[in-house]
């Protein structure tokens, strides 16, 4: 690509200039920008943990790093436990909108693109710089490939809310494995949230929508919200005007697919 | 060139005083009081490599003659069907390079202006590079049974072939004899198969999915007909969903091509199995080992991943509740065993260097055992293992009954064995050394003694030995060892359908350490498609 050098002198440039500024400067999305689809089949250079006890929360969430008397648990725990997560983050509108809404709650963005990642974290250190004591010490985002490695970064039940926005929507249907909703990844979705959870899914596309619903709905461990109820959750508005995929199909006039499915109990046996 | 060898026997499987064996597309049924071969059943395909593996043959002779190259095939190659999917074989590329230099370039040249007819470019270029790797090349998918097993009744064998992603399940009638009952082609290539409790077979496979399908077909079952009357391709796109100029052009100029066509569905519905099969779960990874498990009254499905995760399910008909996880690996997984009478203790291994001890419903991890330690016991200079196999066998002994875990490893020419100890522990390592590279092992129990071992070997080009060893155990301070060496009156036919090169035969028996995950593999930091891992670039390819 003939851009692709540019781009990077760019980015580089700006890199340096924001180092010797000192100040707590929100990042500038052009810097960061990246192509909107990433293979979830390949394998990256992905850091993960190899199991949640193994992963160290305590530079994403330093405000809530417990005051152990011995300083030699590692990796370090939380006082408490992330409980909300926003799945393909993206420019993490959602989370930064979140974080005032859901102040006692610890918020999670995942996105498997490097660059959006880079420029998410910056953006709540920028954020986190700003206004101290403030919010934004509860959200964090770390770069992550949720379609293979949730079960590394949360317990079973761990998690009360999973937002789904604006994801990815593999039209054809030879790639509709790498849809983040799926049969098969919604028993992981379902393993990770604890009965009562929710799942909130938005997308502009409406064949998309269709097939989350038919999926969600078909999997014995989800049921639909009614739309009375849907209305009254408060992260259903965020989630509709605050995610940056969400501004954009506004200010194109489109419209907007929402659906809210519960965790229900496991069946016994 | 290569000198050609059999490739050896690859999968075997024990139904009381009956041997099943497979190699290639071959099975073969030995009697174990005798050793003597009871019969033999050949995958379809296997008559099609023979032929062309004569007909390369001949060709080559010809073409040596004439010095004509390898133009002469490739013109009756288009008669032919079309060839099928090749598989991956790492090493043709380089015996490649010996081929190409033999050919003037003008050839390559008249090659490509010829063959240019329905193929995009770059298609093109990929098949004739197919075709030039060898002359070989034409022969078709090497058929090969990747899997071997049987109803617990011993009533029923099912076998797996991995060219053609086939499930074959066979009557036996306890002497040895076996009869095709039904062939069913999986979507994708299965890499695991258990069969159920409730006489369900159950199937992973490379793309990640594990199906459930009835061990014998109903012939009155049909497709659930799906209530989808749109006969054209619906637009998912609108124009409130694309935002870039040159996306709402393609999307124009589909809108008009749905216009256009109004009929082109027949070749849609190819796509549904023609036989009942379900889909019980996924991993968004290659699945490398499947188990049927039963706790407290309870069975659980466990499966495990080249990703590192081994997941604990319930069995069907929940088999979309996730139990947990037992997490702690740092490479791929290889194999998984529970050792009998300790049905509470799972053992995995793969590409890491010791063997993990979990108690598996929990998800705790109890213990760890290096494999890698005893490999160097064999050769020094071994960095690294590939643990292709694993295995439990009940010794008895003045003490009492003992379980032994064993254990093998790619390309290592030993069997490794531990005590499992009450304590979760495998202690006593010991190793038997084999004349050959280990591809699969079956435990034969025995009335009132130590159980035998039935090991299939690729025994190499350079040694001419069996491929099918049995050994005797023995127990030496609670060390295992071997005793008493016997085989089986392997068959003395020579076919060409199971000669291959050395090259061949690595590719189709030797691929577990190429789970191992490439260092760096793709960053897509700039924006830049990372490239799949191989696996599934061929997996996609497939489907």
């Amino acid at each position: 690509m003939v851009t692709e050098g540019k781009k990077k002198a760019h980015r580089a440039q700006y890199q340096k200039s924001k180092a010797q500024d000192g100040l707590a400067q929100l990042p500038r999305k052009r810097f960061y920008r990246q192509r909107a689809h990433a293979n979830p089949f390949s394998d990256h250079t992905l850091t993960y943990p190899a199991s949640p006890d193994a992963m160290d929360w305590s530079t994403y969430f330093p405000d809530y790093v417990q005051d152990s008397a011995s300083d030699d648990v590692s990796p370090k725990r939380l006082t408490k436990d992330v409980e909300v997560v926003d799945i393909g983050c993206g420019f993490g509108g959602l989370l930064m909108a979140l974080s005032p809404l859901l102040p006692d709650k610890l918020m999670l963005g995942l996105e498997i693109r490097s660059q959006v990642t880079a420029y998410v974290q910056e953006k709540i250190w920028a954020l986190r710089t700003q206004n101290p004591g403030g919010p934004y010490q509860n959200a964090a985002c770390l770069r992550a490939n949720t379609m293979k490695f949730l079960p590394n970064f949360f317990r079973k039940g761990q998690l009360s809310k999973i937002f789904i926005c604006f994801p990815d929507p593999h039209f054809k249907a030879r790639k509709h494995k790498a849809r983040i909703i799926s049969t098969t990844l919604n028993s992981e979705y379902a393993y990770a949230l604890r009965p009562g959870g929710i799942v909130y899914t938005i997308t502009d596309v409406k064949s998309l929508h269709e097939w989350m619903v038919e999926h969600l709905d078909a999997h014995p461990s989800f049921e639909r919200l009614s739309k009375e109820e849907e209305e009254a959750d408060e992260c259903t508005k965020v989630m509709m005007t605050e995610t940056e995929e969400g501004k954009k199909v506004t200010r194109n006039q489109g419209e907007k697919f929402v659906a809210l499915f519960r965790r229900l109990e496991d069946p016994p046996w | 060139m290569s000198v050609n060898v059999q490739i050896p026997y690859s999968q075997v499987h024990a139904l009381g005083d009956i041997l099943l064996a497979a190699r290639s597309g071959q099975l073969h049924t030995y009697s174990l009081t005798d050793g003597k071969l009871i019969s033999t059943w050949k995958h379809p395909d296997v008559e099609k490599v023979a032929e062309a593996v004569n007909r390369v043959a001949e060709e080559k002779e010809v073409a040596l003659a004439t010095g004509a190259g390898e133009d002469a095939p490739m013109a009756d190659d288009d008669k032919d069907e079309p060839p099928a999917k090749r598989q991956k074989m790492l090493s043709e590329q380089e015996s490649s390079v010996s081929i190409t230099t033999d050919m003037p370039p003008a050839d390559v040249v008249d090659r490509e202006s010829s063959s240019n007819g329905q193929k995009g470019k770059g298609k093109d270029k990929a098949s004739r590079s197919r075709v030039r790797v060898e002359g070989r090349a034409k022969v078709p998918d090497r058929p090969l049974i990747t899997h071997l097993t049987s109803t617990a009744d011993k009533k029923h064998v099912i076998a797996v072939t991995g060219h053609d992603k086939a499930v074959w399940v066979f009557e036996h009638d306890g002497q040895g004899n076996l009869e095709e009952l039904s062939s069913r082609i999986m979507p994708k290539r299965p890499s695991s198969i258990v069969v159920g409790p409730d006489s369900m077979i159950i199937c992973a496979d490379k793309f990640g999915d594990v199906y459930s399908l009835p061990l014998t077909p109903d012939p009155n079952w049909k497709a659930p007909v799906v209530a989808k009357t749109v006969t054209e391709t619906p637009i998912e796109a609108n124009e409130f969903t694309v935002h870039s100029r040159r996306n709402r052009r393609a999307l124009e100029s589909q809108q008009l091509q749905a216009k256009k066509k109004p009929n082109n569905e027949q070749d849609k519905a190819t796509d549904a199995p023609a036989f009942e099969l379900t889909l019980l779960l996924g991993h968004v990874s290659l699945l490398t080992a499947l188990l049927v498990a039963e706790r407290e009254g309870r069975k659980y499905i466990i499966t495990a991943d080249r990703d590192e995760h081994i997941r604990i399910s319930r069995y069907i008909p929940q088999a979309h509740i996730i139990e947990g996880y037992c997490l702690g690996h740092k490479d791929f997984i290889g194999d998984l065993v529970i050792p009998e009478q300790r049905n509470d203790i799972l053992i995995s291994g793969g590409g890491e260097n010791e063997l993990f001890v979990w108690d598996w419903l929990a998800g705790n991890l109890a213990s760890t055992a290096s494999v890698l330690n005893l490999a160097q016991q064999i050769d020094s200079t071994i960095t690294k293992v590939a643990v292709s196999g694993l295995h439990s066998l009940v010794y008895p002994s003045e003490s009492g009954k003992l379980t032994y875990v064993l254990a093998i490893c790619e390309g290592i020419k030993a069997i490794f064995s531990w005590l499992l100890t009450d304590d979760n522990r495998l202690n006593h390592p010991g190793v038997i050394q084999l004349p050959g590279n280990p591809l699969d092992l079956e435990i034969i129990p025995v009335e009132g003694g130590p159980p035998k071992i039935v090991a299939a070997m690729d025994p190499g080009a350079a040694t001419p030995a069996n491929s099918i060893n049995i050994f005797t155990l023995n127990m030496n301070e609670e060390r295992l060892s071997v005793d008493n060496i016997t085989t089986v009156e392997e068959n003395t036919v020579q076919t060409s359908d199971i000669e291959a090169t050395e090259d061949v035969v690595r590719g189709l028996l030797y691929n577990v350490e190429y789970l191992r995950k490439k260092g760096g593999g793709g960053e897509d930091g700039e924006g830049g498609d990372a490239p799949a891992t191989e696996v599934e670039a061929s997996e996609e390819a497939q489907s």
